[in-house]
């Protein structure tokens, strides 16, 4: 599904991704972790070319980039190829002016790629699935984080991409509200929907993880399943990451 | 002590035509000039290389000359270098139309960026094009910012009509010098010119508060 090699990006005379190889099968959902700098959302946010990538190759559910430092990707191949991913920010990044329902529409209207009863209908069913039908025409404002970052999830998933991308998409939220995020997600991981997730939380790593990438400094340092890599962590910067995010 | 004498400003007709031609001239070139201002503010933030510089330049030297100078040089200057026969009344606006356009220009703009980078990214992972993004995710937030600096301009705008009256245009401030000229009572005519302008925008600013309330 998602295939990276030797994926750079510099910003300046900054290197911030090294080389990365990444590999995600279809149904997979892979958790980056690391300690902030390395890197991991920089990864993210290349796979849907927010950031231009400076070198390296990029597949992505069969469409193909590759960069040399100089490629300018026109803007319509560059949508074709974002196509392929939702992502869900840190911040939500709700169309404030727009209630929930409408949120969850943008996609599909504003595209034209559905009629409105059509995008209304789609919209209606994934605020269902995300437990937020009763909420559909209060405006972001009016909503907790928790079900804002719920409603960006659909919102995402209006336009059915292949690959769903979260940016630690729990780190703005109080406490008590990151569970029913997780649980969205989870629900997700269990109908098969491919992922890819930053984040500092290490029981979902642990229990919905089918793979886990551990980067620091620009690297890959270890990648594996989550029993492998969480529980038996072959270098000593993973045992020390591990140490100080369980406590 | 000075006695103030108002039966001196009791002339219905001519301030009325006054105030008339103030309110059209401050209508007419606040809304010109927000054209103006859309039209080179989407230019300025859709990064158009060389027309960027071209209404740079434009802006400064209109927010950064007075005024003044702008509405006698449109009104004399322009038809002598030209050779163009303006009317009148057109050409003693143009200098405070396009004074409107500099300042809208740069409140657009400023609109337009100050909607956060987010906004933008979300509608990029969405697939938006540039201008569905901007139709439909930036404008509309940035409209709502845009609201309290543009009364504010088009406000100054109205009082700016002031300096017409040195083209001859009949407007409040012209009729109150010729007033003064006959009366010799500038006290009770300025402050009385002054009255009307209060008494126009006074609606104005209240109806941008309650504009401002709703959203």
């Amino acid at each position: 599904m998602i295939d990276v090699r030797n994926l750079r990006k510099s910003f300046g005379t900054l290197e911030v991704l090294k080389g990365i190889d990444l590999e995600v099968a279809a149904g997979d959902v892979a958790v980056l972790i690391g300690p902030s700098g390395c890197g991991k959302s920089t990864l993210l946010r290349c796979l849907n070319l927010l950031e231009t990538p400076s070198a390296g190759r990029l597949e992505i559910a069969g469409r193909k980039l590759e960069f040399d430092g100089t490629t300018r990707v026109p803007e319509r191949q560059q949508a074709e190829f974002r196509s392929a991913t939702g992502m869900v920010f840190q911040n939500f990044n709700l169309f404030p002016h727009m209630t929930v329902l409408e949120n969850v529409m943008s996609g599909p209207l504003l595209n034209g790629l559905k009629s409105k009863a059509e995008a209304k209908k789609l919209a209606l069913a994934l605020l269902d699935r995300v437990g937020l039908s009763q909420k559909t025409d209060l405006y972001p404002r009016q909503i907790s984080g928790g079900q804002a970052q719920r409603v960006a999830i659909a919102r995402a998933l209006a336009l059915e991409p292949k690959v769903m991308l979260f940016d630690e998409p729990t780190s703005a939220l109080d406490p008590e509200l990151v569970g029913e995020v997780l649980e969205v997600m989870q629900s997700l991981a269990r109908d098969g929907t491919t992922m890819i997730v930053v984040t500092h939380e290490m029981g979902f790593a642990r229990e919905v993880a089918s793979k886990v990438v551990f980067m620091e400094g620009g690297h890959v340092l270890e990648s594996g399943p989550p029993a492998e890599v969480l529980g038996a962590p072959r270098t000593e910067r993973l045992r020390s990451f591990l140490s100080k995010v369980e406590h | 002590m000075y006695e103030f004498d108002w039966s001196v400003v009791m002339d219905p007709q001519l301030w009325l035509s006054a105030v008339g031609v103030t309110v059209a001239y401050a209508v007419v070139t606040s809304i010109a000039g927000l054209l103006i201002g859309v039209v080179l503010g989407l230019a300025l933030v859709s990064r158009i290389p060389v027309l960027g510089w071209i209404i740079r330049i434009y802006i400064h030297v209109f927010r950064c000359t007075p005024l003044l100078v702008q509405i006698v040089w449109f009104f004399y200057a322009l038809p002598m270098i030209t050779g163009w026969t303006l009317p009148d009344w057109f050409a003693a606006g143009l200098g405070l139309t396009l004074y409107m356009g500099a300042f809208s220009a740069e409140i657009f703009r400023a609109g337009v960026i100050s909607i956060e980078k987010g906004q933008w990214e979300a509608s990029t992972v969405l697939g938006f094009s540039y201008w569905t993004k901007m139709r439909h995710i930036i404008l509309p937030q940035a409209t709502r910012r845009m609201i309290p600096p543009i009364v504010s301009q088009a406000i100054l705008q109205l009082k700016n009509t002031s300096l017409l009256s040195v083209v001859a245009v009949p407007d409040i401030m012209y009729a109150a010098g010729g007033l003064t000229m006959s009366t010799y009572r500038p006290l009770e005519v300025y402050t009385f010119a002054a009255l009307l302008y209060l008494v126009v925008l006074t609606p104005v600013t209240l109806l941008a508060n309650r504009f401002e309330l709703k959203h």
